[in-house]
């Protein structure tokens, strides 16, 4: 970019030369003409040169970053015309060309039409709440019929050789006490622990993986002052699931208030299935309890899951477990 | 020095190629640019051009601005440079957002 502003002043200098300059008696000769255009055109060239040589270094960083490239057509469309409008603004400014300018102001402007108005594909509220409710009726059937009586911990990365995958950990016995890292990593891909609960996908763990996508980063990377700052705004104005959240974090304890009107049936449906909606939470309040453990590196359960104001707002309490401490021999 | 030990893969050698090559050719304006300076402070006044602080200051003005863009340019090329290959020991993403950033 820098090379660019360069590039321009140097041609306002060469309009300088080529034009004011006869009026304090400069005269046309190729003694000094062939010089320093030749010399003009160099560095012109060589500046070009670097430009092409930095954009060439950013697209091969980008691609190393990415892996295989998904091409989308709307945002393809939308970065030619905006680029082209842009080429056409800056042609119009140094050849004075008010045709090319307007070219260029139509292209600007429909390329940021087409930035802002993407296509989104919407579901209506009734058949979120439908095909998403099932599943968790199952759930709750499972869990009343195994009898287990344990609140569901949700286990940090480091209980995985999977770093992405997340897991509830469901005691048998009314305990919190958890199971070795030895134990859970041996099991990981199954569901019942010998002798001791079952671990299972949280039903918020699409949703998490969302979260990160918008975000532009893994949970894993991140503190719980980053949540705190960032969840309001990702679910508000990101995602636009929620109306009003608001995150405290007291000692061990974190406390969400949201106001949602996307959630607020499914959270009355799913407010029945007490053994779910106090062990495991909805995908909403679990995706949000899977981004607490990431972050903090620690054990997590959802305290208190509440719902007040005709089902719209919810506050849950989720309490930070301090892990004992093993020993090694 | 560990630094100097680290195995970069070929498209990271590429890529610090291409940025060398910004920086020297970043440079080598530097210098086209001076020789056309001089053309124009030192041979336009044989072909009757008089000295006035009208068209000089204009002329100073952008002459600053060119070489001080194109310093900036070779520096912040220099520490892409430098935070790529951070980036190639550590695979961290942070330095490779920083190169980008200073890129741009």
């Amino acid at each position: 970019m820098t090379t660019g502003f360069s590039a321009f002043f140097l041609n306002r200098l060469n309009y300088l030369v080529h034009s004011d300059l006869y009026n304090y008696g400069l005269r046309y000769d190729t003694g000094w003409v062939i010089p320093y255009s030749n010399f003009s055109y160099l560095t012109l060239s060589l500046m070009g040169l670097a430009i092409a040589t930095t954009a060439v270094s950013i697209g091969l960083i980008f691609l190393g970053a990415r892996g295989p490239v998904k091409i989308d057509l709307t945002k393809l469309v939308c970065s030619i015309l905006l680029s082209a409008g842009v080429i056409a603004l800056a042609f119009s400014i140094s050849s004075t060309s008010s045709i090319l300018a307007f070219i260029g102001l139509g292209l600007v402007f429909w390329g940021a039409i087409l930035f802002y108005v993407r296509p989104e594909k919407y579901v209506k509220e009734t058949m979120f709440v439908k095909t998403t409710l099932p599943s968790l009726v199952n759930l709750e059937q499972m869990l009343t019929e195994l009898g287990y009586q344990g609140k569901g911990v949700y286990l940090p990365p480091k209980y995985f050789r999977d770093f992405e995958s997340s897991k509830i950990y469901l005691s048998a016995q009314d305990s919190m006490k958890l199971p070795s890292l030895e134990q859970i990593r041996d099991r990981e891909d199954k569901a019942f622990l010998k002798n001791s609960g079952v671990l299972i996908t949280p039903p918020g763990m699409e949703l998490l993986r969302s979260f990160e996508k918008t975000l532009g980063t893994s949970f894993m990377r991140v503190d719980l002052q980053y949540l705190e700052q960032n969840m309001p705004k990702l679910l508000i104005e990101d995602l636009e699931i929620a109306q009003k959240v608001e995150i405290k974090t007291e000692n061990s304890r974190v406390y969400v208030r949201m106001e949602s009107a996307i959630f607020k049936n499914f959270w009355k449906e799913a407010i029945k299935l007490s053994n779910v909606w106090c062990s495991l939470g909805d995908p909403l309040v679990s995706a949000i309890a899977c981004a607490l453990t990431r972050a903090t590196g620690k054990p997590v359960i959802i305290e208190k899951n509440q719902i007040s104001n005709e089902g719209q707002t919810i506050d849950i309490a989720y309490r930070i477990l301090e892990e004992r401490k093993e020993k090694t021999h | 020095m560990t630094f100097l030990k680290t195995r970069v893969s070929f498209k990271t050698g590429i890529i610090l190629v291409l940025l060398l090559a910004g920086v020297v050719l970043n440079a080598l304006s530097i210098f086209c640019f001076i020789r056309l300076d001089r053309v124009v402070h030192g041979d336009l006044y044989r072909y009757g051009l008089r000295f006035d602080p009208e068209w000089e200051i204009q002329y100073w003005t952008y002459s600053r601005f060119m070489m001080s863009f194109l310093a900036v340019a070779m520096l912040v090329t220099g520490i892409s440079i430098v935070f790529t290959l951070i980036h190639a020991r550590t695979r961290g993403a942070s330095s490779r957002l920083i190169t980008i950033y200073f890129l741009r």
